[in-house]
């Protein structure tokens, strides 16, 4: 893995492998050190190295003690691009949805049988169907009634 | 000749020829990985890895301080200002958008923060001219810094200097020409791999195995704390 560590040191990386070298180096503290000398070797070399105290300690203790920084400017349009697509199965399920319940609620206003009960009222007087309506229980008061019955 | 006078040689050859040597992967890939790993570590940070801002502090911390150097001359003030720096940028990390490179925009807090110093101290800050803003992600000056050094830290820094230059020299042949043609020359891979007449995948290893015998000799003289960012 640490191989790999020096490859990306040198931006020597493929695009598919570099989120997940970058989440390596970002939780494992060997890796950590090994960029630092890294970097101090490259320093050496170019002719830049100056030794100093511990910066990179002191910064992050301090910023170990902000506030973490949350949500932030999407930059990235691929990544725009892909969190859109992994909402796409929730959307199209969810027209599905709406599309059959569209469908249940039409259904019976154009269904052949409700067509028939519809005509069956007009032919009857509308005093019988007051009176049959008055007479007939409700959906509550039926069961309350065979509630009663089933006790007794 | 001894390593030490191919480094100098070579050293010269890459500071006149760094800015060609830097468009050469331009030129073969579309994106600069450096600014596209910058990019990521800053996505994580905003995402709130704080150990990926900890990286781009490892990364950027001493060039901030050599630049910082040409305007203020007291190596612990200049520390001070590197700090405040960098805590700014990390309380601002929300509203860095990529447009320009990471270190561009920490280079330009930098100096904003250097110059509030200087004027809160009744001083004038130095301009610094001779550092565009478009140079900045090239620079790389020691001198400055050197020139502050304290006798303890300039005692560390020969002594560092020497262990690097010592282990390259005792490394293999092909092992000290693979890190030199990548530290020194500032080559590619795949450069390197045809200057050498090997596979890329050779050149990584030898690369990673020449970083990391001169990491081995370096452990026991830089005290590097247990917590790491």
């Amino acid at each position: 893995m640490k191989d790999k560590i020096s490859s990306l040191f040198d931006n020597e990386f493929s695009d598919a492998e570099l989120d997940n070298l970058l989440s390596d180096v970002t939780k494992k503290k060997s890796h950590q050190q090994s960029w630092a000398y890294y970097q101090i070797t490259r320093d050496v070399l170019n002719g830049n190295y100056v030794s100093s105290s511990p910066m990179t300690d002191k910064i992050m203790d301090t910023i170990e003690k902000e506030p973490t920084q949350m949500g932030g400017y999407v930059h990235n349009s691929s990544t725009t691009l892909r969190a859109e697509l992994n909402y796409l199965p929730h959307v199209f399920a969810f027209s599905v949805l709406l599309l059959i319940a569209f469908m249940v609620f039409q259904s019976p206003i154009n269904s052949a049988s409700s067509n028939a009960v519809l005509l069956v009222q007009d032919e009857i007087p509308s005093e019988i169907m007051q009176a049959h309506f008055a007479h007939t229980a409700t959906n509550a008061s039926y069961f309350v009634q065979t509630g009663l019955t089933n006790a007794q | 000749m001894s390593h030490l006078k191919v480094v100098e040689a070579s050293h010269t050859r890459y500071n006149n020829q760094s800015i060609e040597n830097k468009s050469i992967p331009m030129e073969t890939k579309p994106v600069n990985p450096e600014r596209a790993i910058d990019q990521k570590l800053v996505e994580k940070a905003q995402k709130g890895d704080k150990r990926a801002f900890g990286i781009l502090v490892e990364k950027y911390h001493k060039k901030l301080t050599r630049l910082l150097a040409r305007m203020v001359r007291d190596q612990s003030e200049i520390e001070d200002i590197v700090q405040d720096s960098f805590i700014k940028a990390y309380r601002a990390i929300n509203n860095f958008r990529g447009d320009s490179a990471f270190y561009t925009w920490l280079y330009r807090i930098g100096i904003n923060t250097a110059k509030n110093h200087l004027v809160s101290l009744g001083r004038r800050p130095k301009a610094m001219n001779d550092v565009e803003i478009e140079d900045v992600e090239n620079f790389e000056d020691g001198q400055e810094l050197r020139n502050l050094e304290t006798p303890e830290n300039s005692m560390m820094t020969k002594e560092i200097v020497a262990t690097v230059n010592d282990t390259i020299e005792s490394l293999p042949d092909e092992l000290k020409e693979a890190i030199s043609l990548r530290e020194i020359d500032g080559l590619s891979y795949e450069e390197i791999a045809e200057l050498m007449q090997c596979p890329i995948g050779t050149v990584r290893s030898r690369i990673f195995r020449a970083r990391e015998a001169i990491a081995d000799k370096l452990k026991p003289l830089i005290e590097t704390s247990n917590k790491r960012w």
